[in-house]
């Protein structure tokens, strides 16, 4: 009976068979190293943009947004960049498994280090444009749903409408609903970086004095996200009223 | 292939696959030395006759031969050859979409493995021990029932352990712990159904 070395070696030689080429070892091993630290870079770029995007967040109006503090929360947290923090870590996580020997490693080892790597990377990445450039295409591609309705509740202090005219510290709004508005901008926080012009659509919260008067605490764009580019593009820093 | 002189280190893996790699003859020491051990754990771990399993190591050894530039000498070479036996057994099992219902035992290892995992004399006939372990590691998990041939059959440490199913050492050492849990919940169980 045949030995099985005996075997093996005639069906190599048969076969034609050889060793595969020691590079194409090392372009399979370092390829999988250089798409996981690919995945990294983009799951930290990500959780720049995150975090840049939170830090532009209306934060001063958490208690006085219509609905409350939950629907608050829901229009501003980035669901969209946590969405890409979390397949592109969860891409790296898999790469990395996938290294020579990244099966030594526990699964809380590997997702804390590509964590704690991406939020560091993330938060050096805020010191660079680019954090802003991507907030700022996606912005553009894919507007963020905004209710126009959830802000005109003058009862509630939420008035939503067209400037008509600008007196020295009082406005006359052409509301949603067709009503006219006298509005009290005496004492109103307004971001620096916003213009109220003639035309444009305001959001204002303060408190219906009667059915023609607002005295407005805060005058702001129609849209957060304008206010937001506005400040990303000026590079300007976190919100002063 | 000449015979391997006594004074030098060519019982050496990572000389043994540095002459494998210069002349394809020199493989033959590899599968020489590996064959029994890798026929043993693939008939262990699966449910396939002798035949069947010599075919498949010849499956081993070829594929282990082409791959042979990746092997890293920082591993044993037997963690990485007995690796390569791991996923060719269960690409078998995916290609016959078979489960593993029964494994090749003989009768003293059936004893040996009762006695590390229960921890009890094992001076009952040999044969029916041979049966009952069968019969056991038959119904618990397949990652479990591989663990324990590992670890108990086939003398591994958890860091061989590790790299041969591709985990962590402390899953290594997780999964023992449960796969002797398994096992022994198992055999109670099987023990009281006889006699019960």
């Amino acid at each position: 009976m045949q030995k099985l070395s005996e075997k093996i070696l005639t069906e190599i030689k048969k076969r034609k068979l050889a060793p595969h080429s020691r590079a194409l070892f090392l372009v399979k091993n370092y390829g999988i190293w250089v798409l996981a630290l690919i995945a990294l870079l983009a799951a930290a770029i990500f959780v720049g943009t995150f975090s840049a995007e939170l830090l532009q967040a209306e934060w001063e109006l958490l208690p006085h947004f219509p609905g409350g503090e939950m629907n608050f929360i829901a229009h501003t947290l980035p669901i969209f960049w946590l969405a890409t923090i979390l397949a592109a870590s969860a891409f790296a996580y898999f790469l990395f498994r996938r290294t020579k020997h990244g099966y030594r490693f526990g699964v809380l080892a590997v997702a804390g280090g590509i964590f704690v790597a991406s939020v560091a990377g993330g938060i050096s990445l805020l010191a660079t444009p680019l954090p802003p450039q991507l907030h700022a295409l996606r912005v553009q591609n894919f507007p963020p749903h905004f209710e126009e309705s959830e802000w005109m509740d003058p009862e509630e202090g939420f008035l939503f409408g067209e400037v008509f005219s600008i007196e020295e510290k009082l406005l006359i709004l052409n509301a949603r609903d067709a009503s006219v508005w006298n509005v009290d901008i005496t004492t109103a926080k307004i971001p620096p970086e916003f213009v109220i012009v003639i035309g444009e659509k305001i959001r204002a919260i303060g408190t219906k004095t009667d059915d023609t008067n607002f005295t407005a605490d805060f005058i702001l764009p129609a849209n957060p996200r304008q206010l937001e580019r506005a400040r990303f593009e000026r590079n300007m820093p976190m919100r002063a009223y | 292939m000449p015979p391997l002189p006594k004074d030098s280190n060519l019982d050496s893996d990572v000389e043994l696959v540095r002459l494998a790699l210069a002349d394809s003859d020199d493989y033959a020491r590899i599968v020489e030395k590996y064959e029994r051990p890798l026929l043993r754990y693939v008939l262990r771990i699966s449910n396939i006759s002798r035949e069947e399993g010599e075919d498949l190591l010849q499956n081993i050894f070829l594929k282990a031969y082409q791959n042979l530039r990746d092997f890293d000498s920082s591993l044993k070479f037997s963690s990485w050859i007995y690796r390569i036996a791991h996923n060719e057994v269960i690409s078998n099992w995916r290609k016959k979409s078979v489960r593993i219902a029964e494994v090749s035992l003989e009768s003293a290892e059936a004893a040996q493995l009762l006695k590390s995992t229960l921890d009890i004399p094992t001076t009952t006939d040999e044969r029916f021990l041979a049966e009952f372990v069968h019969s056991i590691l038959a119904k618990i998990p397949q990652k479990y029932r591989e663990v324990l041939i590992l670890r108990y059959l086939e003398s591994k440490d958890y860091a061989e352990i590790s790299d041969i199913l591709h985990c962590p050492m402390g899953s290594v050492a997780t999964l023992v712990h449960r796969a002797k849990k398994a096992f022994e919940l198992t055999a109670g169980e099987a023990v009281l159904n006889k006699f019960i």
